[in-house]
């Protein structure tokens, strides 16, 4: 690493300086694209760690629900690349000002809509990309993006009153990034999709309905990991 | 590796919010938001078996009216006391809020014709009680020529009815013009109702002026369009029209066939749109659909006033006591001051909800679905405590325990049959 800025040093300055004497000349050998990657050496490794995370999330994507929830992680890296992840949480939707206006005397009409309660997924996280990024010129940030897919099932409520309650299997997928703050812990971003088949008792329907789920969260690793 | 991911990526952004809901028919009432305006209807069985009938109805006539409660006009309203006073007995005692009026006209078709006799009586008229009590002595009350009455000779004009109808008294109230205004052998109480309203509407129905063909008898039409308004001020708008029969016979109303429910009236009635409830207070019937009690009522003519009282949320009271006395009135005022309490017990839907669909709330909590625990004598069902849905008039129907009280906020939702008109804000 020295030795590239170094040569690059060298390579700016030459021009600058007085006449050349061939008896100070320094072979630094040839920069071949090969020896050129973003990250040399990774300064967080994951592998072989464990991952406990906290999490806030909001579910804005849907026209009469807006779902503040919270969501607790849990991940294993087996590898660099790959790991377990697990996630549980909870929330509530809240109407929005479009059901509010519906359900008044105005229009007199109420959403068959079911609100997110829980849900409790399992799956795979795949992490591709480390990288790191140097933000205003001060301060460099490494980070990872993760594809992840999970398995599980989720808990939802009618928005009726007595409307029923619905228990669905739950396909997530999901695409998230760790901007690692130190060697043990990270801030978590991650927007998932929860895709789930629920039925619903007023209307005996069986219905596919997505929980789109934008999710920021601190998670902490275990072990020392830095290299 | 790049097709990978950026199929994934729009595999995961391209469907977000497509969530797919149907729409519910939601209806919101309160019990407190109808009109709390009561039209009472007494139809008076004016033979000369009736005295004794009438005379307990006026003697307790007056308490009755004690037992509604204080006129709101008396009210105070100056400070927060007097507005919480009012409010602890607007929730307690409902019926002294309820803005009634009494009218009297008598089962003779083919004299009254549903003719008011002596006038509307109103709440805030002096001397309410004493009022009515005219109208129901002086005019709807067969006195015959050689009946005797008690003689009370301490009595003084302007004093109140006491225990019993003294010739002294009516000869006070009256003036002396008492005796006769004895009526048809034949009680059409139903049928004089409708001429009643006929003459109380500004545009009646035409049935109103028509003459009654059956097959027994042609009967030619008892009004005249001149007849119009004749009873006007009887109907309010947006008022509960409460009609009570007091007789010791059945009906025998000449639209209808000897033995048959009245059907034909409950079409007729429905021309005028009030909503109506009957109080039928007669003879009796046994489980069998007999009257009770010997006398000259016929088993049919007393079931028509009953499925009256049935299908409209009324109620029937018994004229005779279990020695088939007549037996003192205060039972039957009390059912009628029940009724004036006014209380809903249908709520009317939009649209025709897909069955199972339908969600009762009252006061945000919810209410079961009653179900069919018996059927009475006229094959009508009989439900338990809880709501149900009536498709005749596609309404949520009450049942019992579970009929919302005052103040109440009632919510409906539904999923309608024919979906929603997509005339939504977006």
């Amino acid at each position: 690493m020295n030795k590239l800025l170094f040569a690059a040093l060298a390579a700016v300055i030459a021009p600058l300086g007085g006449p050349a004497h061939a008896q100070e000349t320094v072979d630094i050998g040839r920069i071949r694209d090969g020896d050129i990657t973003v990250v040399q050496k990774l300064l967080y490794p994951k592998e072989g760690r464990t991952e406990l995370g906290l999490h806030l999330g909001v579910m804005p994507f849907d026209a009469y629900l807006t779902t503040p929830n919270a969501q607790l992680s849990f991940g294993q890296h087996f590898s660099e690349r790959l790991g377990l992840s697990v996630v549980a949480g909870g929330g509530y939707g809240l109407k929005t000002g479009v059901y509010r206006q519906l359900e008044s005397p105005t229009y007199g009409v109420a959403p068959y809509a079911y609100r997110y309660l829980g849900s409790a997924l399992a799956g795979l996280e795949w992490s591709p990309i480390y990288a790191k990024l140097n933000l205003n010129g001060a301060r460099v940030i490494h980070f990872d993006v993760y594809f992840t897919g999970r398995i599980g099932a989720s808990v939802e409520q009618s928005v009726i009153p007595q409307g029923g309650m619905a228990f669905g299997p739950t396909a997530s997928p999901g695409l998230g990034s760790r901007f690692f703050l130190g060697s043990g812990s990270a801030l978590k971003l991650e927007l998932r999709d929860d895709l789930l088949i629920e039925r619903r008792s007023l209307t005996e329907s069986w219905e596919f309905k997505q929980n789109a789920n934008v999710v920021l969260g601190i998670v902490l690793l275990s072990g020392g990991g830095r290299s | 590796m790049r097709v990978r991911y950026c199929a994934t990526l729009a595999l995961l952004t391209l469907p977000l919010g497509c969530n797919r809901y149907d729409l519910f028919r939601v209806a919101g009432y309160q019990q407190e938001s109808f009109s709390n305006r009561a039209d009472v209807l007494f139809v008076i069985d004016n033979s000369d078996s009736m005295v004794e009938v009438s005379e307990s109805l006026a003697v307790n006539f007056a308490a009755f009216i004690d037992d509604l409660g204080t006129i709101e006009d008396t009210r105070s309203y100056e400070d927060l006391g007097d507005a919480v006073e009012n409010y602890v007995d607007y929730v307690q005692n409902r019926t002294s809020f309820v803005d009634y009026q009494f009218a009297v006209t008598t089962t003779d078709v083919d004299n009254h014709a549903g003719k008011l006799l002596g006038g509307l009586v109103r709440r805030t008229d002096d001397g309410l009680a004493d009022r009515f009590i005219k109208n129901l002595t002086c005019e709807a009350t067969c006195f015959r020529d050689d009946l005797l009455l008690p003689q009370d000779p301490g009595y003084q004009c302007g004093d109140p009815l006491g225990l019993f109808l003294s010739e002294d008294y009516l000869d006070c109230v009256c003036d002396g013009d008492w005796q006769g205004h004895c009526g048809s052998a034949i009680e059409e109480g139903i049928e004089a109702t409708f001429l009643a309203m006929c003459r109380a509407v500004p545009n009646p129905p035409l049935d109103c002026f028509e003459e009654i063909v059956t097959p027994e008898a042609t009967y030619p039409a008892k009004l005249t369009p001149g007849d119009t308004l004749s009873n006007e001020g009887m109907l309010r708008n947006n008022s509960n029209f409460i009609v009570v029969v007091v007789s010791d016979e059945g009906d025998g109303s000449r639209r209808l066939e000897r033995e048959s429910v009245p059907d034909q009236y409950v079409n007729l009635f429905k021309q005028f749109g009030r909503r109506m409830t009957w109080v039928y207070i007669g003879p009796g019937l046994d489980e069998n659909n007999q009257v009770i009690c010997p006398g000259t009522a016929t088993d049919w003519g007393v079931v028509r006033y009953n499925y009256m009282a049935y299908t409209t949320g009324g109620r029937v009271v018994d004229v005779f006591d279990d020695n088939c006395e007549t037996q003192d009135f205060d039972a039957a005022l009390g059912a009628l001051g029940e009724l004036l309490q006014n209380l809903l017990t249908s709520f009317p839907l939009q649209s025709v909800p897909v069955p199972g669909s339908v969600i009762v709330l009252v006061d945000g909590k919810g209410v079961d679905e009653a179900t069919v625990v018996d059927q009475d004598q006229f094959g009508l069902d009989v439900y338990s405590d809880g709501w149900s849905y009536r498709s005749s008039d596609n309404s949520i129907e009450f049942h019992g325990g579970a009929i919302p009280p005052y103040d109440a906020d009632v919510e409906v939702y539904y999923h309608p049959i024919d979906g929603i008109p997509r005339d939504l804000p977006f």
